[in-house]
C-alpha cells in the first residue's frame, strides 16, 4: 500500500511541477502580446496584462483537441499512439514520471533565470531542452532529426525555427514600419496615432489567444501524459476536463502576473518604440505567428516577437536600436536548448541516485529552493508596472530611486 | 539533409505569406488612417479635418481588407485548437480536418 502512496505523491508532484512551468510560461511571454501596446502607450501596463491574461484563458479553453503526442518530435517516450512506452511505465510509470518530472524542473529554473536577466527566451524550447535532458540522463532516445518525410525532430522543430523565425519576422516588421512611417509621415499625428491605438490593441490580442490556445496546450499534453503513464487515465484522443482548467486558469495566472522585467527589454531595452511602429511591429508579429501555424511549420513566439520589435527599430527612420541588448537576447536563445537540457539532466541524475520517493522529493525542493531563491533575487531590483516604462539606463534595473 | 531543406522550403512560404499579410495589412490600416487624418494642423486654431466621402470609403475599404485578415487569423487559432486547419477552397475560409 505505502508503494501505492508513494507513487501518488510524485504524481502530485508532477502535476504541480507542469502547472508551475505554465504559470511561467505565461508571465515569460506577457511581452511577445504586450509590450509594443506598453511602450507605446497604446494601453496602461496593467490594462495590458488583463486583457492578454483574459485572451490566454479563452486561448486555452479553445483547445479542444489537444495533441498527446507533443513531445514526440523531440523525444521518443510515446509510441505513435500517444501511450508511453512500455519500459517506462512499470511501478506506476515511475520511470516515465521522473523523467517528465527532471525536464519541468530544467525547464522552470532556466525560464526563471532569464526572466530574472530580462531576457525573452522562448519557453517551449526551454521546455523541450529540459525534457531532452532528461529523457537522455535516463538513457531514452531523443529524435535528433526527423526521418525526411516532414519537419521533425530537435534540428527541424527547434533549431531551424530558432535560426529562421527572429530574421522573417524582423524582414517582414522592418518592411512594414518603414512604409507605414512614409505613409504618415505628414499626417496629423494626434489622428494617425489614435487609429494606430486600436491596431495595436487587436494584433496583440490575436497574439495573445494563439499563445493561450498553442501553449497551454503543451502542459496538458504533458499532464495527460503523467496521468497515462500512472495508469490514471487511459484514452489518448481526449484529456481530463480538470486538467483543460488549471492550465488554462495558471497560463491566464501567470499572464496576469505580467513579467515585467522581461516586458521592459522588449518595450524599452531594445528600441524606443513610437505608435506606428508599435502597430507594424504587432502585425507582423500576429501574421507570422498565425502563417506558421497555419503552414504547420512551428516558430517560436517570443523569437518572433522580438524579431518583430527589432525589424521595426531597423525599418523606422531615426530610430537607434540598442544592439548589445539584442546581442545579449540572442545569446539567450542560443543557449536556452543546452542549457535546460543540462539542468534536466541533472535533476534527473539526482532523482534516480536518490531514487523512490525521495528522489522526487529532493528533485521538488530544489526546484522551490532555486525558484525562491531568484525570486528573491529579483526584489532587490524590482520591475513592476510603475516603473517598467523609465528611460533605459543600461540594463533591465530600475533605479532604487524611481522605484514607487 | 532533407530536415533542413524541407524547413527552409517551409520558412520561404512563411516569409511569403507572412510578408503578404504582416506588411500588407498594417500598410493597408496606416493607408486607412492616413486616408481619415488629415495634414499635420499648421497652429493651434487650424481647423478640424474633414475627410471627403471617397477618402473616408477608401478608407473603410482598407479596414475592411484588415478585418477580413483578422477573421481569417482567428479561424487558424479556432483551427489550431480542434486540431483543424483553414481551407481556401471555397473562396470564403473554412475549417476542414487536417490531413
Amino acid at each position: 500500500m505505502w508503494a501505492v502512496d508513494a507513487s501518488f505523491i510524485v504524481l502530485v508532484c508532477v502535476i504541480g511541477t507542469a502547472l508551475f512551468f505554465d504559470f511561467t510560461n505565461g508571465f515569460h511571454d506577457t511581452g511577445n502580446a504586450v509590450a509594443p501596446s506598453i511602450a507605446t502607450g497604446a494601453l496602461k501596463p496593467r490594462v495590458a496584462v488583463a486583457l492578454s491574461a483574459v485572451m490566454n484563458l479563452l486561448g486555452a479553453f479553445l483547445s479542444v483537441a489537444v495533441a498527446l503526442t507533443v513531445t514526440n518530435s523531440v523525444v521518443k517516450l510515446q509510441n505513435d499512439d500517444g501511450t508511453p512506452i512500455t519500459e517506462l511505465t512499470a511501478n506506476h510509470g515511475e520511470a516515465l514520471l521522473l523523467i517528465i518530472l527532471a525536464g519541468l524542473v530544467g525547464g522552470i529554473l532556466w525560464n526563471m533565470l532569464t526572466w530574472l536577466l530580462g531576457l525573452p527566451s522562448s519557453s517551449s524550447h526551454a521546455l523541450f531542452g529540459g525534457l531532452i535532458g532528461a529523457t537522455l540522463a535516463a538513457g531514452q532516445a531523443v529524435k535528433w532529426n526527423g526521418d525526411g518525410t516532414k519537419i521533425d525532430g530537435v534540428l527541424g522543430k527547434i533549431i531551424m525555427p530558432a535560426v529562421l523565425s527572429p530574421v522573417i519576422a524582423g524582414l517582414i516588421a522592418a518592411i512594414a514600419t518603414f512604409v507605414v512611417a512614409h505613409l504618415v509621415a505628414s499626417r496629423d499625428t494626434a489622428r494617425t496615432d489614435a487609429g494606430f491605438r486600436w491596431g495595436q490593441i487587436g494584433a496583440a490580442s490575436l497574439v495573445s489567444l494563439a499563445h493561450g490556445t498553442n501553449d497551454a496546450q503543451k502542459t496538458m499534453g504533458v499532464i495527460t501524459l503523467a496521468l497515462i503513464g500512472y495508469g490514471s487515465w487511459t484514452s489518448t484522443d481526449s484529456i481530463p476536463l480538470w486538467v483543460k482548467v488549471v492550465c488554462a486558469v495558471a497560463i491566464a495566472a501567470g499572464t496576469y502576473l505580467g513579467g515585467w522585467r522581461i516586458i521592459r527589454t522588449l518595450s524599452k531595452g531594445l528600441v524606443d518604440i513610437t505608435r506606428p511602429q508599435g502597430m507594424s511591429a504587432d502585425g507582423a508579429s500576429a501574421a507570422v505567428i498565425l502563417a506558421s501555424s497555419h503552414l504547420g511549420f512551428a516558430l517560436s513566439t517570443t523569437q518572433v516577437a522580438s524579431g518583430s520589435i527589432l525589424g521595426s527599430g531597423v525599418g523606422r527612420p531615426g530610430a537607434h536600436v540598442r544592439w548589445s541588448v539584442a546581442g545579449r537576447m540572442v545569446l539567450a536563445w542560443l543557449t536556452t536548448l543546452p542549457a535546460a537540457g543540462l539542468a534536466g539532466a541533472l535533476m534527473w541524475w539526482i532523482g534516480d541516485v536518490l531514487g523512490g520517493l525521495a528522489g522526487p522529493l529532493v528533485v521538488m525542493a530544489l526546484l522551490l529552493v532555486g525558484a525562491g531563491g531568484m525570486f528573491y533575487q529579483s526584489r532587490h531590483h524590482a520591475v513592476t508596472h510603475h516603473n517598467v516604462g523609465e528611460v533605459w539606463d543600461g540594463g533591465p534595473k530600475v533605479r532604487k530611486s524611481k522605484v514607487g | 539533409m532533407d530536415t533542413v531543406r524541407l524547413a527552409v522550403e517551409a520558412a520561404w512560404k512563411v516569409l511569403y505569406v507572412g510578408l503578404l499579410l504582416g506588411a500588407g495589412l498594417p500598410i493597408m490600416f496606416a493607408l486607412g488612417v492616413r486616408l481619415l487624418a488629415g495634414p499635420a494642423p499648421e497652429g493651434d486654431d487650424a481647423p478640424a479635418y474633414r475627410p471627403g466621402p471617397g477618402s473616408r470609403l477608401l478608407a473603410w475599404l482598407c479596414f475592411a481588407v484588415v478585418a477580413y485578415g483578422v477573421l481569417v487569423g482567428l479561424l487558424v487559432i479556432i483551427g489550431a485548437g480542434q486540431g483543424k486547419v483553414v481551407s481556401f477552397e471555397h473562396v470564403f475560409p473554412t475549417l476542414v480536418p487536417k490531413g
